[in-house]
């Protein structure tokens, strides 16, 4: 009896050790799968409502609405898309996800301002203008600032208006027959007048995130000026001098701007071209041929794309460094009394 | 125990009812299998209907603290944080805190400051884990600490190889015994002295450190720290200029050495470009000196000299210049007799018999006597340049690769087939040694074990290499050739070379090249020309399948089909043309079911809003094929169905269907804002670039595609799929230890070996930039 009592008790502590034992390891086993899957539920569950995804992008925004984008290049985001363009999209994308929350309107002047915060960056300053003026209609406190910039939106719409613009080749605007023949004077004298709109207006907004967005449309005003000019180089009077003083211009005039390279590429783009062209015209084993003439222009385009290929770290060093290695190579067709360098 | 014949009878017929019973159930579950998807309309749930939904107090505040942080208004927004922080109501999410936190920090102009309120951020737990993954990408977005890790990149580097330089002779001398370990350890390291050789004073990953400190400085010109960094900056370019000037005179270098005066000169200043150079000074010295004589030369070529005396040229001189000006203009051929009086002048010594062979050697090449002429052309070339002037016209004729083409091919033929054995033979080390930076005789002791081993090794590899791609070898040769055969079509040695041609263009598997050389080739026979053509067609139909954009795809395809129509490949291509033009689509993005399936959101009603049941995994009830849902443009949508066989293997049968211009735009914004979040989540679960797909997803997010954009270039073929789509069910994970183990067997030497080899850092997508 005794005997059966204790196997007893040892098989009840047995199975007492085993349930608790079996417990304590469900409870651990459990709280080792909570422990695994969080992230993974996280991944799929944790999505945020509508106020949370709009804070999100406007934080986002908000950060990079001071930045300098006439000296350094736009930001991106973690997707490597051009941060203010990516926040628009992402906008748009919450209003067609969260439609029936934000139909009830209250971050309607967030969402509004936000996306005219990136528009004008992106240069659609008639649709920025447009978002500002609908936070406008609206009382509170961005009332004001969208006022503000809705002004300045429009200010350099009205400088925008006056002028050239540079035209899309694959679909240029439908002109008028007078149009062709613009005197070069003219497009001149509007286009000074354009940035000198754009230069007031830069002035007055000492301090402000958008003076960079006018420092860019006064480099597109030159860069419009240069092109008119390398564009008919061939129709107007001295064409080729004055298209390479303007595109010197334009190297000179915004030696801060992120696009320094870029320019100086397209400087030494000209030449090239320029001396291609004598080539064509005058070819080296014809008596027309003037080796100082072709020098001259060789010299230059392969000073600027040498220094352009100096430059680490971007796209244009490549771009430079292969024109380069083109151009040496067109040289080298110019037979060797002709071309001494 | 006894059992009666009755109840073995019984549990048999139980058996059997039973088995029947799971038979039928079995065919009736078989039966429902095989049910055909279901009709169109259950494909997609009803879009719900506007619910209601009022902001509640977190969101009211939340909206003021967006308004004040882009209104710039601080002090309004850190008021309306601080309130939100007080709130909780059902709308509001365990991650609108931290965001709001995150908005404030938006605010703050010192990128240091920002960095340090975001890692502030991002301790402690239950963040979500997007917002965790976008604070560290600002956190680590510090162009000073960006810089200092390239840094450390070099001397990882250097690390890396000072560590593998001692643990591989140790590796393999614990396996093979010490007895060699001296010579192995001696070799390593001599190896690695000489690899210092290969370096740049400036490397790499210092060139990234560099434009890094140098943005720094741009962006914080007056950060406290200016000086330091400026004199970093400082540092750095001098090494990059001597970096620079370094590679520029390297090339001067070979450039001299190999007579290339004019690129040497230009080598040269490119290196005085970065700096002076009193080497480059040098050479750009000795390049205008030889220029300089290379133009008194000419010069001097070029001078009208007086006659020698005694020399004068008579009446049959004129006779002779006439007669070949005349027959310049005409087929005429000269007069026999004058001919004749040419031969036998051109045996005479000195320039009127060098003149005379010149010429004759154009009268025997225009005749056609090709051979013959370049054989005149090569006597007159050996004879003394200082006695005959047309010694160095029958030179340059002779070595002029555009006019003697059939010899140019020749000797390239020949000095290619040396170089191939070279490279049979010694491999790696036929043309180059791994230190080109030292003095050859130096790099070729150091390499003699290699070279050795690649030796003794070669038959081996002339076996098992035969299966290997080699080099293209000939590819000059055969550019040579053609350039004959462009020159001579009826050339004497036409047949010959098209012949090499032929046998070239096959053994490299261009037999569209090889069928056109045939069609000239007199005995090739008709079997081998149809081996040809169907060979050329299957290569043609190749080509097409890699071309990406359809209306090229097809237009190669018609031709395919129209060039070879009685051969296999032709056919297939005629019907792949049929094919393309029946299934054309404005767009092909792919959503496939395995992703609809990890995506709930996309799939879901605030997504796609496809039918739970058509991706629950039950063929029973209709399921989709793992091909998915394909977008072909405007609003139409292609369902890829399992068959009625219900076999997820099979072709699927395609279900059209038109959505609304609604859906559609939630589909598109829902996609795009998953994989957002998906790629925050997990880099691996990048989103591939495609210009096509994002412009097709933000039209659609518009409303803007009802008409689709039907230019071939517009068209997307970007398939989304599911992470174990993509890397299967285990991710294939990088080692946590820094090295890897290497076990290494040499058949050279019969040697054995295993040790640790440190891995080099790894390289950052834009480092081709900073080379």
């Amino acid at each position: 009896m005794r005997a059966n009592r204790e196997k007893r008790r040892v098989e009840n502590m047995a199975t007492f050790a085993g349930t608790h034992g079996f417990g304590l390891g469900l409870c651990a086993l459990l709280m080792l799968s909570l422990a695994c899957t969080s992230p993974q539920t996280k991944k799929l569950e944790a999505t945020y409502g509508p106020t949370e995804s709009i804070i999100e992008v406007v934080a986002v925004l908000r950060r990079h609405v001071p930045d300098d984008t006439y000296r350094f290049p736009p930001a991106t985001d973690f997707t490597g898309r051009n941060v203010y363009r990516s926040s628009l999209l992402r906008l748009e994308n919450i209003e067609r996800i969260q439609a029936d929350p934000l139909r009830s309107g209250y971050m309607d002047p967030v969402m509004n301002f936000a996306k005219a915060r990136a528009l004008e960056r992106l240069r659609a300053y008639e649709l920025a203008s447009l978002h500002y003026q609908r936070v406008s209609d609206s009382t509170g406190e961005l009332q004001q600032p969208a006022r503000t910039s809705a002004s300045v939106c429009r200010r350099i719409l009205d400088a925008l208006s006056v002028g050239i613009h540079l035209e899309n080749p694959l679909d240029p605007p439908a002109r008028s027959p007078g149009r062709e023949v613009a005197d070069p004077q003219t497009v001149v004298a509007e286009l000074e007048e354009r940035v000198a709109l754009l230069l007031f207006l830069h002035d007055e907004l000492e301090g402000n995130y958008m003076q960079a967005v006018v420092a860019e449309e006064i480099e597109r005003a030159d860069e419009v000026r240069a092109n008119f000019f390398v564009n008919r180089r061939h129709v107007l009077p001295d064409g080729a001098l004055l298209a390479v003083s303007e595109l010197q211009r334009v190297v000179s005039r915004h030696a801060a701007s992120k696009n320094r390279l870029r320019h100086m590429i397209t400087l030494a783009n000209l030449y090239d071209d320029l001396a291609r062209e004598y080539v064509g015209a005058s070819p080296p084993e014809s008596l027309e041929f003037d080796p100082a003439q072709f020098q001259d222009l060789i010299d230059p385009a392969a000073q600027l794309y040498e220094s352009v290929a100096a430059h680490d770290g971007t796209p244009e060093k490549l771009e430079a460094a292969r024109r380069l290695e083109a151009l040496l190579a067109f040289t080298l067709q110019v037979d060797n009394d002709r071309f001494s360098d | 125990m006894i059992v009666s014949a009755t109840e073995v009878r019984k549990t048999r017929w139980k058996a059997l009812r039973l088995g029947g019973l799971f038979i039928g159930l079995a065919l009736s579950v078989g039966a429902c299998a095989s049910r055909p998807p279901p009709p169109g309309d259950d494909l997609l749930l009803p879009l719900t209907a506007p619910a209601p939904w009022l902001p509640e107090p977190s969101d009211l505040v939340a909206a003021r603290a967006a308004a004040a942080a882009l209104a710039d208004d601080l002090p309004a927004l850190k008021e309306a944080v601080a309130r939100l922080n007080t709130i909780s109501d059902s709308h509001k999410g365990e991650d609108l805190d931290p965001l709001a936190a995150n908005l404030v920090h938006s605010t703050l102009r010192d990128p240091r400051a920002y960095r340090a309120a975001s890692e502030e951020l991002t301790r402690g737990w239950a963040t979500d884990p997007a917002l965790d993954a976008r604070l560290e990408q600002s956190i680590n977005d510090d162009l000073l600490a960006l810089a200092w890790r390239r840094r450390r990149d070099t001397w990882e580097t250097y690390w890396a190889r000072t560590f593998n330089a001692v643990s591989q002779p140790l590796g393999q001398a614990v396996f093979n015994g010490f007895i060699f370990a001296p010579l192995q350890i001696s070799t390593s390291v001599a190896h690695y002295l000489a690899s210092f050789s290969n370096d740049e004073p400036l490397p790499a990953t210092d060139r990234q450190a560099l434009v890094l400190r140098k943005e720094y400085l741009a962006r914080n010109p007056a950060a406290e720290n200016s000086e330091y960094v400026r004199t970093q900056v400082a540092g750095g370019d001098e090494k990059l200029a001597e970096t620079m000037s370094e590679r520029r005179l390297r090339a001067a270098k070979r450039a001299e050495a190999a007579g290339r005066y004019r690129a040497a000169g230009l080598e040269a200043r490119r290196a005085l470009f970065w700096g002076p150079s009193p080497q480059a000074d040098e050479i750009l010295a000795r390049s205008k000196a030889k220029t300089a004589e290379y133009f008194r030369l000419f010069q001097q070529s070029l001078e009208a000299a007086p006659l020698a005396p005694g020399r004068k040229y008579g009446p049959e001189s004129l006779a002779l210049a006439s007669a070949q000006l005349r027959a310049s203009s005409s087929n005429e051929p000269l007069d026999p007799e004058l001919v004749e009086a040419l031969e036998r002048r051109s045996r005479e010594q000195g320039d009127r018999g060098g003149e005379a062979a010149y010429i004759f050697a154009m009268i025997q090449y225009e005749g056609g006597a090709e051979d013959a002429s370049w054989k005149t052309l090569g006597a007159l070339a050996r004879q003394d340049p200082a006695h005959n002037d047309m010694v160095r016209h029958a030179t340059h004729l002779l070595r002029d690769p555009a006019q003697n083409p059939y010899r140019a091919y020749k000797d390239m033929r020949a000095s290619k087939r040396d170089e191939e054995i070279r490279w049979r033979l010694l491999g790696q080390y036929a043309t180059k040694t791994r230190y080109p930076n030292l003095p050859r005789p130096a790099a070729i002791v150091l390499e003699s074990p290699g070279i050795a081993s690649a030796l003794a090794t070669s038959p081996i590899r002339m076996i098992f290499g035969r299966w290997q791609k080699s080099p293209d070898f000939q590819q000059l040769s055969a550019v040579l050739g053609y350039r004959y055969l462009g020159l001579h079509p009826q050339g004497q040695h036409a047949e010959e070379v098209m012949q090499w041609l032929f046998g070239y263009e096959e053994a490299r598997g261009n037999f569209v090249g090889a069928l056109r050389i045939a069609d000239f080739l007199p005995r090739i026979s008709n079997e081998k020309r149809a081996e040809l053509a169907e060979s050329a067609s299957a290569q043609q139909l190749g080509n097409a399948e890699g071309i990406r954009r359809p209306d090229r795809r097809i237009q190669v395809l018609r031709h395919t089909s129209m060039e070879y129509p009685d051969n296999e490949a032709g056919k297939v291509a005629g019907h792949r043309v049929r094919s393309e033009l029946e299934h054309a689509s404005a767009q092909k993005i792919t959503v496939t079911r395995d992703f609809l399936v990890e995506n709930p959101r996309v799939s879901g009603t605030g997504g796609l809003g496809i039918n739970p049941i058509l991706i629950n995994g039950e063929i029973i009830d209709g399921e989709l094929h793992p091909a998915g849902v394909t977008l072909l443009g405007g609003l139409r949508v292609r369902f890829d169905m399992v068959g009625e066989d219900g076999d997820k293997e099979a072709p699927p049968k395609p279900v059209y269907k038109q959505i609304s211009s609604k859906r559609m735009a939630q589909l598109a914004a829902m996609l795009d804002e998953t994989t957002r979040r998906n790629e925050l989540i997990d880099p691996d679960d990048s989103l591939g670039p495609d210009a096509d797909r994002d412009q097709f997803l933000e039209r659609a997010m518009l409303g803007l595609v009802d008409r689709p954009d039907k230019r071939p270039t517009a068209q997307s073929t970007y398939v989304y799929q599911s992470m174990r789509e993509r890397f299967g069910l285990v991710r294939g994970r990088e080692s946590i230890l820094p090295f890897d183990l290497v076990f290494q067997g040499s058949l050279s030497d019969f040697s054995l070996g295993a040790f640790p080899r440190w891995r080099p850092p790894k390289e950052t997508p834009d480092v081709f930039l900073y080379r």
